[in-house]
């Protein structure tokens, strides 16, 4: 998995890369949480682990920055934390991070929380294929809802698209549809 | 009063340099790891006297953080606890600022020595 790596402490930084790249994913690291969101924002990497006390833009700041982005994929935060920092835990949580790890860190207990976050991104991939996937009848072609109400292509599209339909009739249908319908009627009106 | 300046036992953990050889695979990399670690707290103790000097009680303190994590994962436990103590109590202008500062540098001196040491190939 792709990993961001953030901290300005250049001895824990390095070590975190080496760590995470020994244990098989591709790293690219961040000295400070504003270079962190520069490197987030033109290649957004599913896992970030951050230092959360950093100058300026700390790890709280990068979490909440990176939870702000409108439906993007979603990205796994593991904020490291020195050992006395339990108590602000509610705080990393409200910020939007998934998990925490104390630093200086544990190698075990590091490669245990990045293979939950990689368990994680995977169930997430996994429901959003599902959301993808449309129930439709084989026969009328309503669709199913994800409230459970079948409902007709044009409702299902305006409920849930910003797209406006307008009826028209193309050019197959014209032929078999359109042109009898309007030849039946005529002969009806002439009886 | 003991003398915050006293350091008891090694000056650095060598397990915890050991750790890191075997959480890295690579010695090579661990002997890098130490000459970050030396430049980028020599510069870090030095900020934090500057800081220190002008009043900024904030800004000691948030060096003394980073100083604090650094020697832990390296295994300078003394140094490490001085650096908690300063992020938790330091204020500039106090009794014991001096003190406190004085202590941090004559502790970094002794990890110096001693990573110094292990870097031209002698452990003990």
């Amino acid at each position: 998995v792709k990993v961001l790596v953030v901290d300005d402490d250049p001895v824990s930084r390095m070590l975190l890369k080496a760590t995470v790249v020994r244990l098989g994913h591709e790293v690219t690291v961040a000295e400070n949480g504003a270079e962190a969101w520069r490197l987030f924002s033109a290649a957004p990497s599913p896992l970030v682990l951050t230092d959360w006390m950093m100058d300026d833009v700390d790890g709280l700041e990068l979490c909440r920055r990176i939870r702000a982005r409108p439906s993007a994929p979603y990205t796994y935060v593991i904020l490291l934390t020195a050992k006395d920092a339990r108590a602000h835990y509610v705080q990393g949580i409200e910020a939007g991070a998934d998990d925490f790890l104390g630093k200086p860190f544990d190698h075990d207990l590091l490669a245990a929380r990045i293979h939950v976050a990689q368990r994680i991104l995977g169930l997430r991939d996994h429901v959003e294929h599902l959301e993808r996937l449309l129930p439709i009848c084989m026969y009328c072609k309503k669709i199913r809802n994800p409230d459970e109400r079948w409902l007709r292509v044009e409702e299902f599209i305006t409920t849930r698209t910003s797209e406006q339909l307008t009826h028209g009739i193309c050019p197959d249908c014209y032929v078999t549809v359109a042109r009898p319908a309007v030849a039946r009627a005529l002969r009806d009106r002439q009886r | 009063v003991s003398d915050p300046a006293a350091g008891h036992g090694d000056a650095v953990d060598e397990k915890a340099l050991a750790a890191l050889a075997e959480m890295t695979g690579d010695a090579a990399l661990v002997t890098e790891l130490i000459d970050v670690y030396l430049t980028d707290t020599a510069e870090r103790v030095a900020a934090m006297r500057e800081a220190a000097t002008r009043g900024d009680t904030r800004a000691v303190r948030r060096l003394a953080h980073t100083l604090r994590g650094s020697s832990a994962t390296i295994g300078a436990r003394e140094l490490a606890m001085l650096g908690a103590r300063v992020e938790q109590t330091f204020t500039a202008g106090s009794a014991d600022a001096r003190t406190l500062l004085e202590a941090v540098v004559v502790e970094f001196d002794r990890v110096r020595a001693r990573l110094l040491r292990r870097q031209k190939g002698d452990p003990a």
